[in-house]
């Protein structure tokens, strides 16, 4: 699939006017930082007005265990990663819903046992200290075909998801008690975005690393908030900040040989500092 | 623009009790089409404001509670609540702080388990699905949030996401139900920028859309500014009115109870009174239930016409102040 799908995608790269885009691996990171950035400007939109930016930031790190956990059970850590934080993310919402806790509260503890069962487990295990840097900083100039094929198709997949499901879940967060009334399953819902969300964090790992993830998802969709009087503003405004970030920080990031992902956010972080002297 | 009572009539009154507030205190003037028959769906069994009404006990009640308990992390909120609610009338919940009410609205609302049985009836006292509107006090949102209310109150009526554009006919109902209550003019203003009032107005067109036969009201008009408490309140008595609407309403302000509900539920984890306003409503009983703090709730004229004055003076006066009135768009610009 990936010879007949990702061919045509390249050659259209190659077309701009820019040298580096020739470049294969160079390519590849091009395509699949688009894809997360939009997928994270749209979720993010919606991490923000959940109130979500810690149950993230918390998923990510909780890659550590997935990490650990893969590399115990001798499965590809990327696989492990993911259903890790799919899993720990959907317990989080389940409990919080049925313990009545504050959200921050119960993700402060569950995941904080986690993140130490994690690190205890990879500091024991010196073999395991080698791919830590992978998880830790991205490794989006590494990716494979495979890799990108995958993250074409979560990207079609979050999307779907969000066209049939953004009206309702923006209506959660507003009110669950008053979407509830008016016949919405707030708490599917909620684990389902919880589940969406996680899936996402643990690709976009690959383009940012486990510590700059939350930024991804939280600061274009902020920095649109503040420029935006309406939720349309906000998603088209925070996707095409997600992307000018995602495009001037790879670009950057070859330039001064730095991460891509720090480069990303750096720039992310710049356009919300201006959008605070331009806010409505 | 027309103008009309949204005072309770004579016949609002379960017998055997009269109301405070007369018929006709500030009425259309006899000669008058009432605006009811144009502006009620039920119009073929309406009547003229005059004629009395059914005794509210001889039809069923709207909504009935039977033996309804409640325990959160093993304390009991709620015990063995009986309560029946008059269809078409105004029933207020009140009590303390703590004494239950905002989670017996949960329980209403089904979001929440409880052991007992709640059940909508029908006119003919079978039980129907709810069909309930909810105005909650506040939605979880910060002044900085993007959000309009067309955008809003798109949200359960249309799947297609809000930022692929909102269909022209999603937009057109969402601006006559504002309309109804003088709100159009709120259509694409920021959510978060409303007023209390405003964003009040806005959550009832929002429960109103879905046409609910029981409207649930948790704290009306607290955190709302005097201007915007005066019109919900005639809102919500031109509701009553024209719809035949049962309503619900959770409240500490006894200014707000005693001018809009026809019945009151006295709460405090049981029900420890309920009937009509005016016999409950006496300070024996509510220093019962408020215990020394009453004192500051105690109903006056003087309180009262602070939230709603048209009940009392204004409405005499010679230059009426522009006030709600729930009429079919073609009645506004005539």
């Amino acid at each position: 699939m990936a010879e007949t799908l990702l061919p045509p995608l390249y050659g259209m790269l190659a077309w701009l006017p820019f040298d580096v885009l020739r470049l294969a691996f160079m390519q590849r990171a091009i395509c699949a930082a688009a894809c997360l950035a939009v997928v994270c400007a749209l979720l993010g939109v919606l991490v923000v007005q959940f109130r979500m930016a810690f149950f993230s930031d918390a998923v990510s790190h909780s890659a550590f265990t997935g990490i650990a956990l893969g590399l115990l059970l001798g499965i590809n850590p990327w696989l492990s990663v993911l259903a890790f934080g799919v899993g720990i993310g959907m317990l989080a919402v389940r409990l919080r819903r049925q313990a009545d806790l504050a959200m921050d509260t119960t993700l402060g503890v569950l995941f904080s046992a986690t993140i130490a069962l994690g690190l205890a487990i990879i500091s024991a295990r010196k073999e395991l200290a080698r791919v830590l840097p992978g998880f830790l900083y991205g490794d989006i100039l590494a990716l494979t075909d495979r890799d990108l094929l995958w993250i074409i198709l979560l990207t079609v997949a979050e999307i779907a998801f969000l066209l049939r499901f953004f009206n309702h879940l923006l209506f959660v967060s507003l009110h669950d008690h008053l979407a509830r009334s008016a016949g919405v399953p707030a708490q599917t819902l909620e684990m389902a975005f919880a589940a969406a969300l996680a899936l996402l964090i643990g690709f976009a790992i690959k383009i940012v690393g486990i510590l700059l993830v939350t930024a991804l998802l939280v600061i274009p969709a902020t920095t649109a908030r503040n420029l935006a009087g309406t939720i349309r503003g906000q998603v088209w405004l925070s996707v095409g900040l997600s992307l000018l970030a995602t495009f001037a920080g790879l670009v950057t990031s070859l330039h001064f040989d730095a991460a891509p992902g720090a480069a990303i956010i750096l720039w992310a972080a710049s356009l919300f500092g201006l959008s605070l002297l331009l806010r409505h | 623009m027309a103008r009309r009572t949204p005072s309770l009539n004579e016949d609002d009154c379960p017998p055997p009790f009269t109301c405070r507030r007369g018929a006709g205190e500030a009425g259309h003037p006899p000669d008058a089409p009432s605006p009811h028959a144009t502006a009620l769906p039920q119009a073929p069994e309406s009547t003229p404001p005059a004629a009395p009404r059914p005794h509210p006990g001889s039809s069923p009640p709207a909504l009935r509670l039977q033996g309804v308990s409640v325990t959160l992390g093993g304390v009991p909120i709620l015990e063995h609540i009986d309560a029946a609610i008059a269809r078409g009338h105004t029933t207020a919940i009140i009590g303390p702080n703590g004494a239950g009410k905002t989670t017996l609205l949960q329980a209403i609302l089904g979001v929440i388990p409880y052991q007992g049985r709640i059940e909508f009836l029908d006119a003919a006292g079978r039980p129907v699905p709810s069909r309930l509107g909810y105005v909650p006090q506040l939605l979880n949102i910060d002044r900085q949030a993007a959000l309009s209310v067309v955008e809003f109150m798109s949200l359960d009526t249309q799947i297609r996401p809000v930022w692929l554009g909102i269909a022209e006919e999603v937009r057109e109902t969402a601006a006559m139900a504002l309309d109804r209550l003088e709100a159009r003019h709120l259509l694409d203003r920021p959510l978060g920028k409303l007023s209390g009032g405003e964003l009040q107005r806005v959550l009832l067109a929002a429960a109103l859309h879905r046409q609910p036969e029981v409207i649930l009201l948790d704290e009306p008009v607290s955190g709302v500014d005097v201007a915007g408490g005066h019109l919900f309140c005639d809102i919500l008595a031109d509701l009553a009115l024209d719809r035949q609407l049962t309503i619900l309403m959770v409240s500490h302000d006894l200014s707000v109870v005693t001018q809009h509900a026809s019945y009151v539920l006295c709460l405090n984890r049981t029900i420890t009174c309920q009937g009509a306003a005016i016999e409950v409503l006496t300070s024996e009983r509510l220093l019962d239930l408020f215990g020394q703090h009453s004192g500051l709730y105690h109903h006056t004229p003087h309180r009262a016409e602070h939230q709603c004055d048209h009940h009392h003076g204004p409405s005499h006066s010679a230059t009426p102040r522009p006030r709600a009135a729930v009429l079919p768009p073609s009645k506004r610009h005539g």
